[in-house]
């Protein structure tokens, strides 16, 4: 397959989806080019993660289809999903409370190569060992790699987060709110470092600070009660007179 | 709407908790396992420690086979977080499938226990299937349920299990070793018996010990934590658990086949009536390790023949004494000497500065 700027990675369609009374999704459709960064904000209950969950196979869309690198995914359980190549970091932290930093970072480091191996030691197995290191070293917790994760304070446990989905080497990365609940220095490393994985992968994130988002993103996709209220460019959307009423009045 | 097999995708917040058999699996005491290949050497001197000092030849041989059984057991309840109330099964279909090849096929020790261990994986792949559809309580109801539906068959299939009464007389096995045929006596030859059945413990010991060092045993482990996670890292979180079921079943049978050739005796006695009795050797002595469960069955069966000897309701003390032990250190008698103890001596010292 060849791939250049301008493929499609994500391209989903009519995604809809209601819970009991509430229509959480409503009708939304998105295109994420290859090595884009595409943010999607809204206020609270507008939808976004419950978007993510469409599109990761968590939840099944009651209509609409979602294709990824070219093969429709719609319907796939969110583990085959995930071994296609489509990786998510949580807006609420989870990850292996247990389990040391190191140890959180190589289940998913190995689970592209070694996932079911039972006849070795995972000690030895040299490249799970060297890619655990690499993504440790890049997001900055290669200090902390025999902590176990539930001793880590809530910043670092979010990057945690981050780190296993980025360990998977994932072609597409989703991030609900990865600055959620952060300090404005925890904050501005998180935002330099996302900036700097977009180097290699496409990005699909979720955030609420506004000032965030309009500096990094290519484009930018506005929920609003479950539907896409506006789609541009930071500019556009800075400049959108009912984007600016749903931010400044919270509602319209 | 969703698969009921997997809980509910609610973002990140683990799956509902609250029943006792969560508690057991998710305490602290289940924490990252500390010893690993160590725990080789330490099976190998509690083998010996039990080799010189329990007179009873029976018994000691007994602590091998009921260590290896609740070391099985702990692949699933410290590693996976999935507390089995069935245990009994696989246990007593390998008793009850090495005690008919014996009986009636061969005498061969290694045919039975091929038998035992073999038939035993089969049928676990089908029970673990079934009871995997559900997790946590849900989990330990079915698997109990098919220990249940196990003592009914064998009680009832008279023809085959000879019911009430049991597969008595069941002839000594023979031992086929190139150049060499050993009776397996234990009556008339312990030693033999002893330090074959050593043997056979720590090979397939060494081989859990692997397990869980590899790859997907720390997927095992990972999905004890946090399943809905290794579920986005890609993993097919079911079948990791289900081979993990297959593995502790297929040790059962072999250490229930193994129990029927020391008694040459197989019925609904003792066999079908242990699984509140292993699930207990694994609590007693720790679920962060393999060594631990061994450990546990030692030290309870030692409680058992001692204390069985001087009072009528033994059963009682025991039970207290278990009572006290869960509610006064979780991690059980492993888990003190390898994480409580150091901790108290490192805060000793500390407070002495
Ligand atoms: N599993 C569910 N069952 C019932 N209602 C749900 C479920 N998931 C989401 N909802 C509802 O759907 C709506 C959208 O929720 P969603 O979590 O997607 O919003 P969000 O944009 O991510 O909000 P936030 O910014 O607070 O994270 C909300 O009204 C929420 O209550
Ligand atoms: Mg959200």
């Amino acid at each position: 397959m060849s791939r250049s700027a301008g493929d499609l990675v994500l391209e989903a369609q009519g995604l809809d989806r209601s819970f009991g009374g509430i229509h959480a999704v409503d009708d939304v459709s998105l295109e994420v080019p290859e090595g884009s960064l595409h943010a999607i904000i809204g206020p609270n209950g507008s939808g976004k993660t419950t978007l993510f969950n469409l599109i990761t196979g968590h939840t099944r869309p009651t209509s609409g289809r979602v294709r990824f690198a070219g093969e429709d995914i719609t319907g796939m359980p969110y583990s085959k999903v995930a071994r296609k190549g489509l990786a998510k970091s949580y807006q609420i932290t989870t990850v292996f409370p247990l389990l040391t930093v190191f140890e959180n970072v190589r289940i998913a480091a190995q689970a592209a190569g070694h996932a079911y191996v039972f006849w070795r030691p995972a000690d030895g197995i040299r490249a799970v060992t060297r890619r655990t290191e690499e993504v440790l070293e890049r997001i900055g917790l290669a200090a902390d790699r025999d902590v176990v994760a539930s001793n880590l304070s809530h910043g670092d446990q979010r990057r945690l987060d981050l780190a296993i989905a980025l360990a998977t080497s994932p072609r597409l990365l989703l991030l609900d709110e990865p600055t959620a609940g952060m300090s404005p220095p925890e904050t501005a490393a998180t935002v330099e470092l996302v900036q700097e994985l977009n180097r290699d992968v496409t990005i699909l994130m979720i955030e609420h600070k506004m000032d965030v988002i309009l500096t990094i993103a290519d484009r930018i996709t506005v929920l609003h009660q479950g539907r896409k209220l506006f789609e541009g460019t930071p500019d556009e959307v800075r400049d959108h007179p009912e984007v600016k009423e749903v931010y400044l009045t919270g509602s319209r | 709407m969703t698969d009921l097999r997997t809980p509910p995708a609610s973002d990140g917040t683990p799956a509902g908790t609250g029943a006792a058999a969560v508690t057991i699996a998710r305490t602290r005491g289940a924490g990252p396992a500390r010893w690993t290949w160590g725990q080789l050497a330490l099976l190998v001197v509690l083998a010996v420690v039990v080799m010189f000092t329990v007179p009873n030849p029976s018994l000691a041989i007994g602590m091998l086979v009921y260590g290896l059984w609740a070391a099985g057991l702990n692949l699933l309840v410290g590693y996976g977080g999935l507390v089995s109330f069935g245990h009994a099964l696989p246990f007593a279909w390998g008793g009850y499938a090495a005690g008919l090849v014996l009986l009636h096929v061969s005498t061969s020790a290694w045919l039975a226990m091929l038998v035992a261990a073999g038939s035993m994986a089969v049928l676990s792949l089908l029970v673990g299937a079934v009871c995997l559809r559900r997790t946590e309580v849900y989990f330990s109801m079915l698997t109990l349920a098919f220990a249940q539906l196990g003592f009914f068959i064998a009680l009832q299939w008279d023809s085959v299990t000879r019911g009430d009464d049991g597969l008595s007389g069941i002839p000594v096995p023979t031992l086929w070793l190139p150049g060499v045929t050993i009776e397996l006596n234990a009556l008339r030859d312990p030693l033999t018996f002893f330090l074959f059945t050593a043997v056979v413990v720590l090979v397939v010991f060494a081989a859990m010990v692997l397990y869980t060092e590899s790859p997907m045993g720390r997927v095992l482990q990972a999905i004890r934590e946090n399943e809905e996670r290794a579920r986005g890292c890609g993993y097919n979180t079911r079948l990791v658990q289900l081979a993990t079921f297959v593995v502790a079943g297929t040790v059962a049978g072999l250490a229930g086949g193994l129990f029927a050739m020391l008694n040459n005796f197989v019925g609904l006695q003792p066999y079908w009536l242990l699984s509140g009795v292993v699930l207990i050797m694994v609590i007693l002595g720790g679920r962060s390790s393999l060594f631990g469960p061994f450990l546990g069955a030692v030290v309870y069966l030692l409680l058992e023949s001692s204390l069985s000897r001087s009072f009528a309701s033994w059963q009682l003390i025991v039970g207290a004494i278990f009572v006290v032990c869960v509610l006064a250190f979780p991690q059980g008698l492993w888990g003190l000497v390898t994480q409580t103890l150091p901790s108290l001596v490192r805060r000793g010292r500390r407070t002495a500065r």
